[in-house]
C-alpha cells in the first residue's frame, strides 16, 4: 500500500450535533481537512475547529454544470493523496448518498493504490424517519431522485412507502441560487403519482432541520395538494403505503408459517 | 411530581464510535436508561455513561412471537414515563428501523400525554452504502425485510438497489436464543430473485462491523450460487441495478418546457 490514505466522513444535519465520534476523529487526524457544507452554522463550526480545512463551495456558482464541480472535487482530494498525506473530506448528511465526488474519489484513490475509505453518517432519509415517526422496513420503502422517477419511467408499487428525493429541482441538471427551481414540474410529478395513488391519499412534503432550536418542516397534504406546498430544492416527498399488499398464502405455508 | 417525558435514540453500530453527540447527551441525562443492544461491549459502555442503565434483552422469551417482548419492553418504558422519570431508551442502529419497540413505546407515551421525541442515527443501511460504496441516489432503491418481501410480493423496479433485510432469519417469526439461519427459507427467496435477476447478477451478502476493530463481512455472488451463500441471521441482502431504461425524452422536454414557464 502507498503512503497517502483518503476517509470521507459525514457531518449529518445539526451543526455539530450529529457528528459520529469516529468521524471527528478522522478529521481531527488528517494532514488536510477538506469539506462542502452548505448551510452556514455547520460551515463556521468547521472552520473555527479546523482553521486550516479547506472548503469546497468556490466550486459551485450559478449555471454550472454540477457533474464539473464533482469532478473537480475529486481532482482536488486525490492532490494531496498522490504527494503521500492524510486526508479527510467532509461532507453534510451522509457522504455516500446524493454525493457523487465521494465514492468517485474513494474509487479512484483504491484504483491508484491508496487506502481509502468512508465512514457512515446520519442521512436526511434517517432524520426524515425519526421526525415523521415511521419504519420504512414495516411494508418495504421505495426510494428515488424525483427527476429520475419521471424519466426512466420507474416502477412503484402503492403498497409499499415511497419516497422522492428533489421533488423541487425537477429536470434541473446546473447549479442555481433560486429556492424553487422548478415549480411547473410539480404539476407533472402530481399527474404521474395519480397513475398508481387516489389524489385524496396522504403525502407529506418534508426538510430536515439544520438546527438544534428548530422543528422540521412537515406538510401533511395530499397527493393532489402537492403544489400548493411551500417546496424548495430540500424538500423530500413522503407516501405512505396505501394499505398492506395480499398475502401469498402458498408461500406461507412453504415457510410453515400461520398467518 | 415532575412530568415524564422519553426520548428515543439509536447507538448505531461501532460501539460509541458512531453515536451522536445528540444522543449521548440523552444518554447521559436520563434519570431511567433502558437499552436493546446486539453485544455487550455497546451495553457495558451505556452502563459506563449512565448508571441507571437496564437490558431489555431479557424481555425476549424462547419460543415466543416478537410482538410479545415488543409489548413488555413498552410497558417497561412506559412505566418509568408514568412514575415522572425523564426516559431515554437507546437501541441499536436507528431506532425507527426494524425495531418494534422504538416507535411503538414512542406513540404510547404521547397517547398517554407524555412529551416524546425520537433522535436519527446511524442505520444498518448507513453502513451498507459506505462499505460496498453504493449511492442510492444514483439508481433509486427497494428497502424490503427479507420475510414480508416473500409473504407479500409487491411489484418493484429491478433497475433499482434492492435491499433486503433480516435474509437469514426468513419465516423465524419466534424468537430463539438458537442463531441458526433458515437456510430454507433463503432458498425461496433464491428462487424468487431468479425470476427478476439473470443468473450471472452479481449480489452481496453483507454484515456490518459490530466492533471498531473488525471489518465489516462482504461476499459476493451471482444470482445462481445464492442457495448455497455463506449466511447469518444478521446478513442483509444486496442486488445491484439492471441497467437503466432509456431516457423518457417527451418527459424530459415536457418538464424543461415546465420550467422555463416559470
Amino acid at each position: 500500500m502507498q503512503q497517502g490514505s483518503l476517509v470521507v466522513v459525514g457531518t449529518g444535519f445539526l451543526v455539530a450535533g450529529q457528528v459520529t465520534p469516529e468521524s471527528l476523529a478522522s478529521m481531527r487526524a488528517a494532514d488536510q481537512l477538506f469539506f462542502l457544507v452548505a448551510e452556514p452554522a455547520t460551515r463556521l463550526w468547521l472552520e473555527s475547529l479546523f482553521p486550516a480545512a479547506e472548503s469546497f463551495n468556490d466550486l459551485f456558482w450559478d449555471g454550472r454544470s454540477r457533474q464539473a464541480a464533482y469532478d473537480e472535487i475529486v481532482e482536488r482530494l486525490l492532490v494531496p493523496v498522490r504527494q503521500g498525506k492524510d486526508v479527510c473530506a467532509a461532507f453534510y448528511g451522509h457522504p455516500g448518498v446524493f454525493v457523487y465526488s465521494s465514492h468517485a474519489a474513494v474509487r479512484q484513490a483504491r484504483a491508484e493504490g491508496f487506502a481509502a475509505q468512508m465512514l457512515p453518517a446520519v442521512s436526511a432519509e434517517d432524520c426524515l424517519f425519526a421526525d415523521l415517526e415511521v419504519d420504512p422496513a414495516a411494508s418495504g420503502c421505495q426510494s428515488f431522485e424525483a427527476t429520475d422517477f419521471l424519466v426512466r419511467g420507474r416502477i412503484v408499487d402503492p403498497h409499499s412507502a415511497l419516497i422522492l428525493w428533489q421533488i423541487g429541482a425537477l429536470g434541473v441538471t446546473t447549479y442555481h441560487l433560486r429556492e424553487l427551481w422548478n415549480a411547473g414540474g410539480l404539476a407533472i410529478l402530481v399527474e404521474a403519482l395519480c397513475r398508481v395513488y387516489p389524489p385524496s391519499h396522504p403525502a407529506v412534503v418534508y426538510e430536515a432541520t439544520h438546527y438544534p432550536v428548530c422543528d422540521p418542516l412537515i406538510q401533511r397534504t395530499t397527493i393532489a395538494g402537492i403544489p400548493d406546498c411551500q417546496v424548495n430544492t430540500h424538500s423530500t416527498l413522503w407516501v405512505p403505503p396505501i394499505a398492506r399488499a395480499p398475502l401469498d398464502a402458498e408461500m406461507a405455508r412453504q415457510l410453515g408459517l400461520s398467518v | 411530581m415532575a412530568q415524564g417525558r422519553l426520548t428515543v435514540v439509536g447507538t448505531g453500530y461501532n460501539v460509541a464510535g458512531q453515536v451522536t453527540p445528540e444522543a449521548l447527551t440523552c444518554v447521559q441525562r436520563a434519570e431511567r436508561l433502558f437499552y436493546l443492544v446486539s453485544d455487550p461491549a455497546t451495553g457495558a459502555w451505556l452502563k459506563s455513561q449512565n448508571a441507571s442503565a437496564e437490558p431489555l434483552h431479557h424481555c425476549y422469551r424462547e419460543g415466543e412471537p416478537g410482538q410479545a417482548a415488543c409489548e413488555r419492553m413498552v410497558e417497561r418504558i412506559l412505566a418509568a414515563v408514568r412514575a415522572g422519570h425523564e426516559v431515554c431508551a437507546a437501541f441499536y442502529g436507528h431506532p425507527a428501523i426494524c425495531v418494534p419497540p422504538g416507535l411503538e413505546s414512542l406513540r404510547r407515551a404521547r397517547q398517554e400525554g407524555f412529551p416524546a421525541q425520537m433522535l436519527p442515527a446511524i442505520s444498518f443501511e448507513d453502513c451498507l452504502f459506505a462499505d460496498l460504496g453504493v449511492d442510492p441516489g444514483t439508481h433509486g432503491r427497494i428497502l424490503c425485510e427479507a420475510t414480508d418481501f416473500l409473504l407479500r410480493p409487491r411489484r418493484f423496479d429491478p433497475t433499482a438497489s434492492l435491499i433486503l433485510l433480516q435474509v437469514g432469519a426468513i419465516g423465524l417469526v419466534h424468537f430463539r436464543e438458537d442463531t441458526t439461519p433458515n437456510r430454507a427459507g433463503f432458498r425461496l427467496l433464491a428462487r424468487a430473485l431468479r425470476q427478476q435477476y439473470p443468473e450471472s447478477h452479481q449480489v452481496a451478502l453483507y454484515r456490518a462491523s459490530q466492533l471498531p476493530i473488525l471489518e465489516p463481512s462482504i461476499v459476493w455472488i451471482p444470482v445462481s450460487e445464492l442457495p448455497e451463500a455463506p449466511l447469518s441471521t444478521n446478513s442483509t441482502l444486496y442486488v445491484p441495478p439492471l441497467p437503466r431504461r432509456p431516457l423518457d425524452q417527451e418527459m424530459l422536454t415536457r418538464l424543461r418546457q415546465a420550467m422555463s414557464e416559470v
